[in-house]
């Protein structure tokens, strides 16, 4: 099982602590490898950041527990966190 | 209005638990240490005599005697930043914060132990090993304060928390474990919940991308799960009816040598030994008490973490071999570390009696005890000890 890395452009601007949310993981939160600008490459000017997808190769079923107790939450196949 | 079980946070005085200020539990020390000493020692509490071999100033506690059956410790950067919990058997939470600890609204952070509130129903407690925040169980309800961007709170939120919140209680909690950016709890059905950063499948989910939010466990995984160990760095380990699984990185086999020493996606049996109760490790190596009494090791023994001076244990055929000679009486082991860092002592309790050795002497803490450089385990000189704990520059011992 491996992660797919991307490397995308950042600016000053970006939330390095905010990460992001896909709808088909809800107990996961994505972010950039970096904390903040200062650790991005810098390539005239411009800044990049990479960041790790979570690929699933084979159907997973989680279990997470809510404020209600136990959720199952199937994970199909697929690429998720995704910008 | 912030609630919390349905009480504005203005007033949450009212909500069992919770105390804004202290019920008139504030210790008075004996004497202050120096704040951000190196090297300064805090004498978790208890009764304790005159001893020949504390050099520097110490801090103690109640004037009555308390034991605790456990001690958390952390710190952010400096002496002054140090944090600790303490449990005692009868289910007080007291703690000590220093003066520069971030989240400290909920305290009063002065360097002195004191009792959280009046309550007597506190199940387990666990402090991120960066002090950057607390986790604490009450009556099967887990509770959190602190930090909350690395997904440790663990109830979907990332947000940070300057005073105790429930982040759940639709389960019945039974342990918890703070480590390195994750947390890791165990419920009243034996079954391991992980959240946080997931850096080298750490939280065992089956990939290394993003973060957990929320407690998290995959269906059909580990049952009979009875002690958890988040760790310093990126290694989590799990016992279940007496054999260890280890997720995240296995360096010097320190996850035991039945699988890789590289890095393990998902809890996965390490050793099939059958005996063990609990479990430490930091990044070089691992301690395990047994259902005996008796020690195991495995890994690295470069700092000395070893109570019988013994060498490395890092070869799949010998990790968790029991040392010592077989040595039974083992109830406790603390090893000390953050990060990569090794040079912290280590602490056992072998029949009662605190031993500590290992760990580097430049950084302090033996040299405040007045211990000799060698590195050596010693006694620390009193019996009846039941828990003690060390962060970078500070130790607690209680007796």
């Amino acid at each position: 099982m491996v992660d797919e890395t991307y490397r995308v452009i950042v600016d000053e601007n970006t939330n390095f602590e905010q990460g992001w949310v896909d709808s088909a993981t809800p107990n996961m939160l994505y972010n950039y490898d970096q904390t903040s600008l200062d650790e991005c490459e810098e390539i005239d000017g411009v800044y990049y950041a990479t960041y790790a997808t979570w690929i699933v190769e084979t159907e997973r079923v989680i279990e997470m527990v809510t404020a209600n107790g136990i959720e199952f939450v199937t994970i199909p196949i697929g690429e998720y966190g995704k910008l | 209005m912030a609630e919390i079980s349905g009480v504005s946070t203005t007033d949450i005085d009212s909500v069992d638990g919770f105390f804004t200020t202290q019920g008139g539990s504030g210790i008075s020390p004996n004497s202050l240490p120096a704040s951000g000493v190196n090297g300064t020692l805090l004498i978790g509490n208890g009764s304790i005599p005159a001893n020949p071999l504390v050099t520097l100033d110490y801090n103690i506690g109640p004037t009555a005697s308390v034991s605790f059956v456990k001690i958390e410790s952390g710190v952010a950067n400096t002496a002054d930043s140090t944090a600790f919990l303490g449990l005692t058997s009868n289910g007080e939470l007291w703690y000590n914060l220093q003066p520069n600890v971030i989240w400290k609204s909920w305290a009063t952070a002065d360097g002195t132990w004191r009792r959280y509130g009046t309550d007597s129903d506190w199940d387990d407690i666990a402090v991120d090993p960066d002090g950057n925040c607390f986790a604490a169980i009450q009556s099967g309800v887990l509770w959190f304060v602190g930090y909350g961007s690395n997904g440790q709170r663990g109830d979907g939120s990332t947000s940070s928390s300057s005073s105790w919140i429930v982040v759940n209680n639709s389960l019945t909690w039974a342990s918890v474990s703070l480590g390195m950016q994750k947390i890791g709890a165990v419920d009243s059905n034996g079954h391991a919940y992980f959240s946080g950063r997931q850096y080298d499948y750490m939280t065992g989910q089956g990939t290394t991308s993003g973060t957990l939010t929320t407690l998290t466990r995959e269906q059909n995984s580990l049952t009979g799960v009875t002690y958890i160990f988040c760790g310093v760095y990126r290694t989590s380990l799990i016992i279940a009816s007496g054999n260890l699984y280890v997720t995240g990185r296995n360096y010097n086999y320190k996850g035991g040598g039945l699988v890789g020493s590289g890095t393990i996606n998902g809890p996965t049996l390490g050793d099939n030994s059958g005996d063990f109760v609990s479990i430490q490790c930091n990044y070089w190596c691992s301690m395990a008490i047994t259902t005996t009494g008796t020690l195991r090791f495995a890994g690295s023994a470069s700092y000395k973490p070893r109570p019988d001076g013994g060498g490395n244990q890092s070869t799949s055929s010998n990790a968790f071999d029991v040392i010592d000679g077989g040595a039974t009486g083992y109830t406790y082991f603390y090893l000390g570390g953050k990060s990569s860092d090794g040079q912290f002592p280590a602490f056992a309790i072998k029949s009662g009696q605190l031993k500590m050795g290992g760990g580097t002497y430049s950084y302090g803490v033996k040299q405040a005890l007045g211990y000799p450089a060698n590195n050596n385990w010693v006694d620390v000189g009193y019996s009846g000890a039941t828990s003690a704990a060390s962060s970078k520059y500070v130790n607690a011992a209680s007796w």
